[in-house]
C-alpha cells in the first residue's frame, strides 16, 4: 500500500457492519477528504444508511441525482423500501431499471455503482445478472467481496478461491479481504473453520466490532465447530443488540435445535422470525419443504 | 552479556566485600579504616562500624549467625555482632597486616592471612588461635577454606599457590564446640600441639604465577582453582587426590588483577584488577566473554553471592553490586497456556492439567551466554518470536511443533531471524519489528519478508502488541496506540518509560509498567487509574474479575481499575506473575521454575464489587469470609459507605459513629444506650433531629438532662402533660427560671404569679397578675406588700399580652414526618437477615425466574452436552489422528483445479465478454451423494428420498406422524452468514466431520444425536412411567421410536444399541398402552373384569425395567386378588418376589400366596396361560401363543394377529404391518 487509503477506516467498519459508525467516521472525516474519496464516502454513507433501513433519508438526497453512482443508490433505496412494505409491483420496475442502468458502457468507471446495481439483482434473486454486472471490476474491495458471495452462492468454490487469491496480489490483508477469506474458510471446513476463527477473532478485538454482522459470523463459526457454548454467548450478544435481526433469529433457531432446546424455544425463533421476515429465504425454504414433505408422503398409501 | 547494575555506593577505596547471605546486605570494608553495611535492595546505608585503626581489608559475614569479621592493617581480627552493633572481641596474633578473614562454613572458625607470611586459624568460640601455617615466605594475600573439605588455599606473594589439608585439625577438634567450656588443664595440654604444625600440612604447592599472586579460590563444586596475580594473569588449576597442576591461563588484564572468582553456577570465572575492568572467561574455553571497564575506579575486590545471581566489586571510589544477566525468563501466556523459556529450552506450561513440556531447543539461537528478552506467541500459526539482545537487539521467528506434549524437537525448516530490538506479531500473518536505532518498524509475514516499512511517530523504545493491526509504542514518556495499517496514531498516554505492558484477557484492559508506576488504561488508552510504588515493580496479571495482581520485589499488591491498591501478601524472592486464577497466582520464580502461590483474594474482590456496586457479591463476601479489621471499616467508611463497615463493628464506640454517619437511629439507639456518655447522647439527639425523629430526640435530651431543650421539644410537639412534668421538674430541682419558661410555655399564668411571689418579685407578680386580669391574686399581693393600688403606677401597655406559643396538634407518641433515610441495599438485606435469614430479601423475582426456567428447560441437558460432544471429539480426534498417520492427509491448500469449470472462467475472465458460470455442487447434494442415511437426506433436505429409503429399509409408510421431525431436523442443518451489506445472507452448512480436510466428504450435522435420545429421552420417559402418567410416557417412547428413525451413529456397535433401543421403546409402548386401555375399562360387567384382568397380566408380559416391571407384576398380583383370581394372583406374586421387592412390598407377596396356599381357586377364567409363553399382539391386546400365527412391524417388530397385516403399526405409528423391510441403516 503505497498510497495511504483516505477510505481505510471507512472500508474496515463497512465491512465490519458497523454502519453507524461509517455514518460517523464520514462525517468527522469528510471536511478532509479528496474529491474522489468524497465520492466513494458519499456511496458508503448510503449504503449504510440502507442497511440500516433509513430509505427515506436516502431518497431524500439522491432523488435529483443523475450521477450513475447515485442512480444506482437510488434504486437500491427504492427497492428495498419496497421489498421493506412488500410493494412487488416496484420492486419488478427498480429491477428493471437496475438491469438498465448495467448496460451502461460508462458504468466500468464507477465500481461502487456496480456493486450497488448488482446488489439490487441479486436481491432479486438474479444472481447471473448481478455477476454480470460486476464482471468487468477493477481493484475494488467491495466488488471482489460481492463477487465471492455471488460465487459461494452459486456454490462455485473454486472461482471464489481463485477470486481470493487473486485479491491477495494487491489488497493484502485489508480487513474487507480477510472477511471474504472467511466466507470461503466457512465452506471449506476442516483447519480453514479453525482460520476463520482466527480472522473473526481478531476482527472482534478490534473497536467498533461488536455488530450483528461480527457476532453473527462467529456464531456460525462455531456452529460449525460444534462449540455450541460459545456460539450460544455471540447470539446472546446479537440479540440483545437486536431482537429482529432475521440472521440472528435463524442462527438462534439452529442452535437451540441442535442443543435440544425445547419446543417452546424453537417455536418462538420459528414465529419470530415469520414475523420479521416473512420473505426471508429462510421462511419460504421451510414452507417449501413443509409442502414438499406433504406431496412426498401423499405417495405412500396407508390402509387404514 | 551485560553488566546489570543493581546498586553502588560511593565512599572511600573499598578492599573487601561480603554479602550476607539471607538479608539483602552487604558489608564494605574501607580504606579509611570504616566498615559499612548497606541495604543494596533499598540503596540505604544501614551502619557503620569504626574501630580499626587504618585500612580494613579482610570482611566477611557469618552464614548462620549474626556475626561478621573484619582484618585490617593495625594487625587485629575483630569479631561483630550486627545485631547488637558492636565488636564482640578483638583476636590478636597476627604481625603485620592481615589481608583477608573467612568464617568456616561448618566449625566456628576464622582463616586470616597476613603479611606476617603466616595463616592463622581461629576459633571464635573460644577466641584463641588454633593454627598457624607456616610455610610462604613473602606476605600471605589470600586464604580461603574449601567449601567442603578439609582443605585450605592461599596465595602469596612468593609467587606461590598453595594447597593445605587440615583434616589434622579437624579431627583434634572434633567437638569444637565443647572447646568454650573446656576445662583450661586440656587447653594447656593443647598448646604445644599447635605450633608444632602437625594439623595443616601442605599438600600441594602450586607454581606457576611470575609475579606475585593477588588472589586464589576453590571451585564450589569442582576440584579447581582459580588464582590472580600481578603477572596479569588469572590461571585456572585442577586437583585430584595426589597432585595439582595448571590448566590454562586467561591473560588479557593489562594491569595487576587483584581477584578472580568462579561463578558460582555458571562455567565462568569473574576477575578484576587495577585496570578498572571486570572480566568474565568462559571456563572451559578459557576465552574472555565480556569486558566491563570503568575509567576512573580500579577495581580491588570481587564476590559471588552465596544464594542468589548477584556479585559485588569494591573499587576506588565505592563498591558495586550487578548481575550477569536478567533473571526474567522471557515468557508469554496465552489463554490457558504459558509459554516460556528457561535453559535454552521453550517450555509450554497448560494451567489446566499443569503439564510442563520443554517443547523446542533454542540452542541454536542467539547467543550461547545471552538468555531471551522476549516472546511473542502465535497461536493461530503455532510460532514464537524471539528477541535477544545480541549484537544491539536480534529476533528469531521458530516454528512450534504440533503436539506439545512430545519431546523438545530441534526447530524444524529454516530459523528466520533479523535484527530488531523487539518484535511482536500484530495478526495472524504479520509481525512488527522495531529497529530501535534507525526508529523504524517493520511489518514482515511469516517468510521475514518485509511487508510494509515505516518510520516511528516519534522517538520509540520498545513496541507491544496491542490487537490486531496495532501496536502500543512506548516512548520515553507516553505510550501511544499506534494502528500500523493505516499509520496513524489512535491514542497517546503520558507515562514514565513502560518497560512491559499487560492486556486483560478480553483486552479491554491495559497495565503498563513502568520501573515505579504502574498505569492502568482501557483499550484506548484512556487512564483509570496510576499507582506509584516505592519498590521497583517487577510483574502483573490480570484477575478474571478485572483487578491487577502485580508484583514488586518483596509483595505482591492489587491494584482496581478505579484505583484503589494494597498488598496481598509478601515475597521471600522477586517472582515473575503468570496467570491469576481463583486463589492462586501461577508465577515463573527466579530460576524459571513454574510455581503457584496461594493468596487469599477476598480483600480485594471485596472492594471490586462495592466499587462496582455488585452488592450481593459484597453481601456474599461479607457472610462468607471473615475479613475483619479496622483498615477495612476504615476504607468502607472512606469510600461512603458506612452502613457496610457497620457491620463489620463490634466496638460500640465506632458502631455509634458509623450508624450515625449513615442515619441508622436504631442502631445509634442501642449503642448509645450502651456507651451512655454525654457527648454520644448528644450527638444522637442531634440526629435524631435532623432525621425529625423528636421521640429519640427527646430521649437523648432527658439523658443528658437538657432541660430546656426538652421543654422546648414538648412545646413544639404539643405534649402539654410533659411540660407540666416539667415545670414539678423544675420546682424540685429549684431552678426558677425553668419553671418559670415552662409556665409560659404552659400559658400558666396562676403559676407564674406564684413563682414571682415565690422568689419575692413581688411587683412583677403584680404586674403579670394585673395584666392577665388576676384580680385577687393581685389585691392579695398587694395586701401582703402592705400598699394600695394608688401607690402604685403601671406603665401603659399599647399591646395585648403575648401569647404563648401552641403546637395546633398534640403528637403525641406518633412521629414528626421522618426525614428520607436512604435504606440501602445492605441495611435491608441485614435487616433481612436478622428476620428471616439470608434468603428472600434480595433474591429478586428474576434469580427465581430464572431457576425455574432452568429447571424446566435443562433437564440434566448440560450433563449430556458435555456428553455428546465428548463422544463427537473422540470421533474426531479418530479421524484425524487417522490422518496422520496414516498419510490421508489431503490438504486441500494445495489442491489442483477441482472442476474442469476453472479453465472455462478464466477464458471467460480473461475475454471482456461474459459467461455467467454454472452453479456448482450445492453442499446438500453433497451430502445426499454422500450418505445413505435416511437421517442424512432429511438434513439435505431431500424429503423424497428420505421417505424412499424409509420406506425401503424399515417399511415406513405413515409419513405425516414424522413431518415436524424432518422439518425440525432440516432447519438445524444450515446457519445464515450476513456477508455484504443489503445483499441476502448466506448460508452455510453445518457438517458433523467438521474436521475432515475435505469439504467434498461432508456430511451433515447429527441434530438427533442418540446420545441425547439413549440418555435424556429415555431418562424422562422412564421418570414419566414412574410418575404413572402414562399417556405423557407412551407419548414419549412413541416419539423416541420416531426419531431414532432418523437418527445417525457412528459406527455398528451403535446401531445395534439403537436397535435395543427400539426395542425397549416398543415393549414401554405397548405395556402402557395395554394399562391406559386397563384403566379407562368401568370394571362393571363380568366382560370387563375379565378384561381387566388379561391387561393386567399382559402387561407382565412386557420386557420392562425391573422397577416398571415390579409395578406391573404388583399391580397385577393386587387386581387378580382382590378379584379373587387368587391362583393367578400367586403367580404373579411369585414372580414379584423373584424381583427382589422391597420389604413392604414383598410381605404383601407373601400374604398373597399364603392365601393362594388355602385357596388355589380362580373366581374368573382369563385368557392368559401362564405356563405357554407368548406374545401380545399390539392392536388386539390379545395373546398369541408361541406356535400361532403372527405378522409383525416393519420397523419395530410389534407383533400383531394375521388379520392385521397391511395396517400401519400402532406402536410406532409410521411402519406397516407385516410391510417389507431390508433394515434400518444408521451409520454411513
Amino acid at each position: 500500500m503505497e498510497s495511504v487509503d483516505e477510505l481505510f477506516a471507512v472500508r474496515n467498519l463497512f465491512a465490519l457492519g458497523s454502519y453507524r459508525a461509517v455514518i460517523n467516521e464520514i462525517a468527522s472525516l469528510r471536511s478532509t477528504l479528496s474529491d474522489a474519496a468524497q465520492q466513494e464516502a458519499m456511496v458508503f454513507q448510503y449504503r449504510s444508511l440502507v442497511a440500516l433501513g433509513e430509505f427515506d433519508k436516502v431518497l431524500q438526497d439522491v432523488a435529483t441525482g443523475t450521477s450513475l453512482e447515485q442512480q444506482a443508490i437510488k434504486a437500491l433505496a427504492t427497492y428495498e423500501k419496497a421489498k421493506a412494505s412488500h410493494v412487488a409491483a416496484t420492486m419488478e420496475a427498480e429491477v428493471e431499471k437496475a438491469q438498465e442502468l448495467a448496460q451502461d458502457e460508462a458504468l466500468e468507471e464507477f465500481p461502487n455503482a456496480q456493486v450497488v446495481l448488482a446488489t439490487v439483482l441479486l436481491n432479486h434473486g438474479l444472481v447471473d445478472d448481478a455477476l454480470a454486472a460486476i464482471h468487468k471490476r477493477s481493484k475494488h474491495l467491495e466488488s471482489s467481496a460481492l463477487a465471492v458471495q455471488l460465487y459461494l452462492q452459486l456454490d462455485r468454490l473454486d472461482l471464489a478461491r481463485k477470486e481470493m487469491s487473486d485479491l491477495k496480489h494487491w489488497a493484502e490483508d485489508a480487513m474487507p479481504a480477510q472477511m471474504l477469506d472467511a466466507w470461503v474458510y466457512l465452506r471449506l471446513g476442516g483447519d480453514k473453520y479453525q482460520q476463520a476463527f482466527y480472522i473473526f477473532e481478531e476482527f472482534a478485538q478490534s473497536n467498533n466490532a461488536n455488530t450483528l454482522k461480527v457476532l453473527n459470523s462467529q456464531a456460525v463459526n462455531y456452529l460449525a465447530l460444534a462449540q455450541y457454548p460459545e456460539a450460544e454467548s455471540c447470539l446472546q450478544e446479537a440479540l440483545r443488540l437486536n431482537s429482529n435481526d432475521p440472521d440472528t433469529l435463524i442462527n438462534s433457531l439452529v442452535l437451540a435445535t441442535l442443543t435440544n432446546k425445547s419446543e417452546e424455544i424453537t417455536s418462538k425463533y420459528t414465529s419470530q422470525l415469520k414475523q420479521v421476515a416473512p420473505e426471508h429465504p429462510f421462511v419460504h425454504d421451510l414452507d417449501q419443504k413443509a409442502n414438499l414433505f406433504d406431496r412426498a408422503a401423499a405417495k405412500y398409501t396407508v390402509s387404514a | 552479556m551485560r553488566m546489570l547494575t543493581k546498586f553502588e555506593s560511593k565512599s572511600n577505596r573499598v578492599k573487601g566485600v561480603a554479602f550476607h547471605p539471607k538479608r539483602p546486605w552487604i558489608l564494605a570494608a574501607l580504606h579509611n579504616g570504616c566498615i559499612q553495611l548497606w541495604d543494596y535492595r533499598m540503596g540505604t546505608l544501614l551502619e557503620r562500624f569504626d574501630e580499626h585503626d587504618g585500612p580494613v581489608r579482610g570482611i566477611s559475614f557469618h552464614p548462620t549467625q549474626p556475626l561478621f569479621v573484619s582484618a585490617g592493617d593495625d594487625y587485629k581480627i575483630k569479631v561483630w555482632n550486627y545485631k547488637s552493633r558492636r565488636c564482640l572481641f578483638t583476636l590478636n596474633g597476627h604481625l603485620d597486616y592481615v589481608r583477608t578473614v573467612f568464617f568456616h562454613h561448618e566449625y566456628p572458625w576464622i582463616i586470616s592471612a597476613s603479611d606476617d607470611q603466616t595463616i592463622r586459624i581461629w576459633n571464635w568460640q573460644s577466641r584463641n588461635c588454633i593454627a598457624i601455617l607456616t610455610g610462604h615466605n613473602h606476605y600471605v594475600m589470600c586464604a580461603q577454606f574449601h567449601p567442603k573439605e578439609d582443605l585450605v588455599v592461599s596465595a602469596s606473594m612468593d609467587l606461590t599457590v598453595r594447597v593445605w589439608d587440615i583434616s589434622g585439625l579437624r579431627k583434634k577438634n572434633q567437638a569444637p564446640q565443647a572447646n568454650a567450656y573446656e576445662d583450661p588443664f586440656m587447653r594447656q595440654n593443647q598448646q604445644p600441639d599447635l605450633f608444632g604444625n602437625t594439623d595443616a600440612v601442605v599438600k600441594y604447592v602450586l607454581e606457576g604465577h611470575d609475579r606475585g599472586v593477588n588472589w586464589v579460590s576453590f571451585h564450589p563444586t569442582l576440584p579447581l582453582i582459580v588464582s590472580a596475580g600481578d603477572d596479569r594473569q588469572v590461571k585456572l588449576w585442577r586437583m585430584n587426590d595426589t597432585k595439582a597442576w595448571e590448566v590454562d591461563t586467561c591473560r588479557g588484564h593489562f594491569n595487576n588483577v587483584l581477584c578472580a572468582i568462579f561463578h558460582p553456577r555458571q562455567e565462568f570465572i569473574l576477575s578484576n584488577g587495577e585496570d578498572k575492568s571486570v572480566r568474565v572467561w568462559d571456563m572451559s574455553k578459557r576465552t574472555a566473554v565480556a569486558t566491563f571497564r570503568r575509567d576512573q575506579d580500579r577495581f580491588w575486590i570481587l564476590t559471588a553471592h552465596p544464594e542468589l545471581n548477584l556479585f559485588a566489586a569494591g573499587h576506588d571510589n565505592g563498591l558495586i553490586v550487578f548481575k550477569l544477566e536478567r533473571e526474567r525468563p522471557a515468557y508469554q501466556v496465552y489463554q490457558n497456556q504459558l509459554f516460556y523459556v528457561k535453559d535454552k529450552f521453550l517450555h509450554a506450561l497448560d494451567f489446566t492439567n499443569n503439564t510442563d513440556n520443554p517443547i523446542l531447543s533454542i540452542r541454536k539461537s542467539g547467543n550461547q551466554y545471552t538468555q531471551p528478552r522476549s516472546l511473542s506467541y502465535n497461536p493461530a500459526e503455532k510460532a514464537v518470536l524471539i528477541t535477544s539482545t545480541v549484537d544491539g537487539g536480534t529476533y528469531e521467528l521458530l516454528n512450534l511443533p504440533k503436539d506439545f506434549s512430545g519431546e523438545a524437537s530441534e526447530p524444524s525448516g529454516d530459523i528466520r531471524r533479523g535484527s530488531g530490538s523487539s518484535a511482536v506479531f500484530i495478526a495472524r500473518n504479520r509481525f512488527a519489528v522495531l529497529d530501535a536505532t534507525n526508529q523504524q518498524i517493520q511489518v514482515r509475514d511469516l517468510s521475514n519478508t518485509v511487508t510494509k516499512s515505516f518510520k516511528t511517530p516519534t522517538q520509540v523504545n520498545e513496541i507491544f502488541y496491542a490487537g490486531t493491526s496495532n501496536l502500543l509504542l512506548a516512548t520515553p514518556n507516553s505510550v501511544i496506540l499506534y494502528d500500523v495499517q493505516q499509520r496513524r496514531t489512535i491514542a497517546e498516554i503520558n507515562t514514565p518509560p513502560v518497560k512491559y505492558v499487560i492486556w486483560s484477557n478480553d483486552m479491554s484492559m491495559v497495565a503498563l509498567l513502568s520501573k515505579h508506576t504502574i498505569t492502568i488504561a482501557n483499550k484506548n488508552l484512556e487512564q483509570s487509574c496510576l499507582t506509584h510504588e516505592t519498590i521497583r515493580v517487577k510483574s502483573g496479571a490480570w484477575d478474571d474479575a478485572g483487578v491487577f495482581i502485580y508484583c514488586t520485589l518483596n509483595h505482591i499488591k492489587y491494584v482496581l481499575p478505579q484505583g484503589d491498591n494494597g498488598i496481598i501478601r509478601t515475597l521471600e524472592q522477586p517472582v515473575y506473575l503468570t496467570r491469576v486464577k481463583g486463589k492462586g497466582v501461577h508465577v515463573l520464580d527466579r530460576d524459571g521454575k513454574p510455581r503457584v502461590i496461594a493468596i487469599d483474594p477476598t480483600e480485594y474482590r471485596f472492594k471490586l464489587a462495592l466499587v462496582k456496586k455488585n452488592f450481593d457479591e459484597v453481601l456474599h463476601i461479607i457472610r462468607t469470609s471473615n475479613l475483619v479489621g479496622q483498615s477495612i471499616i476504615a476504607y468502607l467508611q472512606k469510600k461512603g459507605y458506612p452502613e457496610v463497615a457497620l457491620h463489620f463493628v463490634r466496638e460500640e464506640k465506632t458502631r455509634f459513629e458509623l450508624a450515625i454517619e449513615c442515619g441508622n437511629l436504631e442502631v445509634a439507639v442501642e449503642t448509645a444506650k450502651a456507651i451512655d456518655k454525654q457527648e454520644i447522647w448528644i450527638k444522637l439527639g442531634m440526629e435524631a433531629l435532623r432525621q425529625g425523629n423528636h421521640q429519640v430526640v427527646e430521649m437523648s435530651y432527658q439523658r443528658v438532662q437538657n432541660f430546656d431543650r426538652l421543654s422546648f421539644i414538648y412545646l413544639i410537639t404539643g405534649n402539654k402533660d410533659k411540660l407540666n412534668k416539667m415545670m414539678k421538674i423544675a420546682e424540685l430541682r429549684g431552678d426558677q427560671m425553668s419553671r418559670f419558661h415552662n409556665a409560659l410555655y404552659l400559658d400558666d399564668v396562676a403559676e407564674r404569679v406564684k413563682l414571682l411571689r415565690e422568689v419575692g418579685q413581688l411587683p412583677m407578680a403584680y404586674l403579670t397578675a394585673k395584666t392577665y386580669g388576676m384580680v385577687e391574686e393581685a389585691e392579695e399581693i398587694l395586701a401582703s406588700a402592705g400598699m394600695t393600688e394608688e401607690e402604685i403606677t403601671l406603665p401603659q401597655m399599647e399591646q395585648q399580652p403575648l401569647q404563648p406559643v401552641k403546637a395546633l396538634q398534640n403528637f403525641g407518641n406518633a412521629n414528626w414526618p421522618l426525614l428520607p433515610v436512604a435504606e440501602s441495599f445492605f441495611e435491608r438485606a441485614f435487616s433481612a437477615e436478622g428476620q428471616n435469614g439470608y434468603h428472600d430479601a434480595e433474591t429478586n423475582g428474576f434469580d427465581d425466574l430464572a431457576a425455574e426456567w432452568e429447571a424446566r428447560d435443562d433437564f440434566g441437558m448440560s450433563a449430556l452436552d458435555i456428553n455428546g460432544r465428548d463422544v463427537e471429539e473422540d470421533i474426531d480426534m479418530a479421524l484425524t489422528g487417522g490422518n496422520e498417520d496414516g498419510g490421508w492427509d489431503l490438504d486441500i491448500d494445495v489442491s489442483v483445479p477441482m472442476e474442469p469449470e476453472v479453465a472455462e472462467a478464466e477464458a471467460a475472465a480473461a475475454s471482456t465478454e461474459f459467461v455467467a458460470p454454472t452453479p456448482g455442487l450445492n453442499e446438500s447434494a453433497i451430502w445426499v451423494g454422500n450418505s445413505a442415511v435416511a437421517g442424512d437426506h432429511v438434513a439435505a433436505g431431500s424429503f423424497e428420498t428420505a421417505m424412499q429409503i424409509l420406506n425401503r429399509q424399515a417399511g415406513i409408510v405413515n409419513f405425516a406422524p414424522l413431518k415436524p421431525l424432518f422439518l425440525s431436523i432440516y432447519q438445524a442443518t444450515r446457519v445464515s452468514l450476513p456477508a455484504n451489506a443489503s445483499a441476502p445472507s448466506i448460508f452455510y452448512h453445518l457438517r458433523r466431520n467438521y474436521n475432515d480436510q475435505d469439504y467434498r466428504r461432508a456430511l451433515p450435522v447429527t441434530v438427533n444425536s442418540f446420545e441425547k435420545i439413549s440418555t435424556r429421552d429415555l431418562q424422562v420417559a422412564y421418570a414419566l412411567t414412574k410418575g404413572g402418567k402414562f399417556q405423557n410416557a407412551t407419548a414419549q417412547f412413541k416419539s423416541m421410536l420416531q426419531t431414532l428413525l432418523l437418527t445417525v451413529v457412528a459406527n455398528q456397535t451403535e446401531a445395534e444399541e439403537v436397535k435395543q433401543l427400539i426395542h425397549v421403546c416398543r415393549e414401554y409402548v405397548l405395556g402402557l398402552s395395554m394399562e391406559q386401555a386397563r384403566r379407562s375399562l368401568a370394571q362393571e360387567s363380568p366382560e370387563e373384569n375379565q378384561r381387566m384382568l388379561e391387561l393386567a397380566a399382559y402387561f407382565t408380559n412386557c420386557d420392562l425395567q425391573p422397577q416398571h416391571l415390579q409395578l406391573a407384576l404388583q399391580s397385577a398380583a393386587q387386581l387378580c386378588f382382590k378379584k379373587e383370581n387368587i391362583s393367578s394372583a400367586a403367580f404373579f406374586a411369585r414372580r414379584l418376589l423373584e424381583t427382589n421387592p422391597p420389604p413392604k412390598v414383598a410381605q404383601m407377596a407373601r400374604q398373597i400366596q399364603a392365601a393362594a396356599d388355602r385357596n388355589p381357586n380362580d373366581a374368573i377364567s382369563l385368557d392368559f396361560d401362564q405356563f405357554n409363553p407368548f406374545t401380545v399382539c399390539a392392536a388386539s391386546f390379545t395373546p398369541i401363543y408361541k406356535g400361532s400365527p403372527s405378522i409383525q412391524c416393519s420397523y419395530c417388530s410389534a407383533q400383531y394377529k394375521t388379520d392385521y397385516e397391511g395396517t400401519v403399526c400402532k406402536v410406532c405409528e409410521v411402519a406397516k404391518v407385516g410391510g417389507n423391510a431390508s433394515g434400518l441403516r444408521l451409520f454411513v
